[in-house]
């Protein structure tokens, strides 16, 4: 029994290691052919072994998946090795466009403008390559403007499972 | 009056108008609008170099503050309704300043986190049927499947092969010269619409036209025409 259980981690070890994005609770099982709630146990088990001092990955659950990422302090370690990246940090006009969208999607781009004063044309356009947001719809007012929302994508950069996880909107005067 | 801060580090009309409220811990339910528009107005006169189209959105505001502080300079009416008095000028733009702060720090929150996610590294090469929803587009296609794709293309589009090069210029006086050798040829006489069958290049039956005018204005030709939209007949003169 216990074999049979350890190889189940090495199992789920494989597949997660193989995808560079997160792995959905449905499609490991169904990958690996097994119940739910016996993956989910596995996860559980493989979470718990990661977290080890002796283990330089951990294994998150975000944006409603699972994925294999390095633990945050070898991070100098993994730039030495990659050489100094370039970062892909946002600017502020992007973080703040983004913040909107990510707390009052789905919303249009004349809404945006509203709230940050300024045009927003070449920051969305920016969002939309890396890919962070997305355009969900249409909105059912006159001239039909497009709708924006954040994408799977966002939850994963921003090591969310879900959009409730996002920091709580501070109250008005303590902004 | 700050010199060194250049109207461009700011993200917009808010987030200047937000500086300079902190700046001066003003009480953003209250502000000093005669106060705040005299700032705001000390940093777009400062601005070297307005691009109109940068500017645009500061001028905005700059005429918002303005028009709230003439509202406040206005003569109140006297019997005022209750329902105008409740309103403040000021209102509207608070309300406003008051969510872009909220937004204005919820974006710097994200932002440590963007930071912080950074440390950690996830395997190269996402996964690609995040990208390609319906399967990866050329997966099976080779170098030979589109370049037949692509001759199968040209050939419907029946395009020549090879393009032929117009290098060829007529002069009027080569074309003189060769209506005077036709003439001959044809008993001194030509009708006029046989002048251009030969050919469709329309620089060709340009040439040659010109070439008819400059011999019947030289004397040498003459045309005559039997009725309207009729042939003309051209005639070497002495014959």
């Amino acid at each position: 029994m216990i074999t049979i259980y350890q190889s189940l981690l090495a199992l789920i070890e494989a597949l997660l290691f193989v995808s560079g994005a997160p792995l959905t609770l449905e499609e490991i099982c169904a990958a690996a052919n097994l119940p739910s709630a016996d993956a989910q146990l596995a996860l559980q088990e493989l979470q718990r072994q990661y977290e080890g001092e002796d283990r330089g990955i951990q294994l998150r659950s975000v944006a409603g998946g699972y994925q294999l990422c390095t633990k945050a302090e070898y991070a100098p370690y993994i730039e030495n090795l990659l050489g100094r990246r370039e970062k892909n940090i946002l600017s502020q006009a992007a973080l703040e466009t983004l913040a909107i969208i990510a707390y009052k999607q789905p919303i249009t781009k004349y809404e945006i403008e509203r709230i940050r004063g300024v045009r927003v044309d070449s920051v969305l356009n920016t969002l939309l390559e890396k890919g962070l947001i997305k355009e969900t719809g249409r909105k059912a007012a006159p001239g039909r403007p497009i709708l924006y929302g954040t994408t799977k994508y966002f939850l994963t950069a921003f090591g969310l499972q879900e959009l409730q996880d996002l920091p709580p909107i501070p109250p008005p005067a303590d902004s | 009056m700050s010199y060194q801060v250049r109207l461009q580090n700011f993200q917009g009309p808010f987030d200047l108008l937000c500086h300079l409220i902190e700046k001066e811990k003003i009480d953003i339910y209250d502000i000093p609008i005669a106060q705040i528009t005299k700032e705001y107005l000390e940093y777009l006169a400062a601005w070297e170099d307005m691009d109109i189209d940068e500017a645009s959105e500061f001028l905005l505001l700059a005429c918002k503050l303005i028009e709230i502080k003439a509202k406040f300079l206005l003569p109140r009416k006297q019997e005022i309704t209750q329902e105008e008095e409740a309103t403040d000028p000021r209102e509207e733009l608070v309300e406003r300043l008051l969510e872009y702060k909220i937004f204005r720090r919820l974006s710097a929150l994200l932002g440590q986190i963007a930071i912080e996610q950074e440390k950690s590294f996830t395997r190269a090469g996402d996964n690609p049927s995040d990208w390609f929803p319906e399967g990866r587009p050329l997966e099976a296609v080779t170098l030979t499947d589109l370049t037949e794709a692509l001759r199968a293309v040209l050939k419907q589009a029946d395009c020549p092969q090879t393009l032929p090069l117009r290098e060829k210029k007529i002069s009027i006086g080569e074309k003189i010269q060769e209506l005077r050798q036709a003439l001959k040829r044809s008993n001194s006489r030509l009708w006029f619409k046989k002048l251009f069958t030969k050919t469709n290049d329309p620089l060709d039956i340009i040439v040659t036209f010109l070439a008819l005018l400059e011999l019947i204005h030289r004397g040498e030709l003459k045309a005559y025409q039997e009725n309207s939209f009729g042939d003309i007949l051209i005639l070497r003169c002495g014959e």
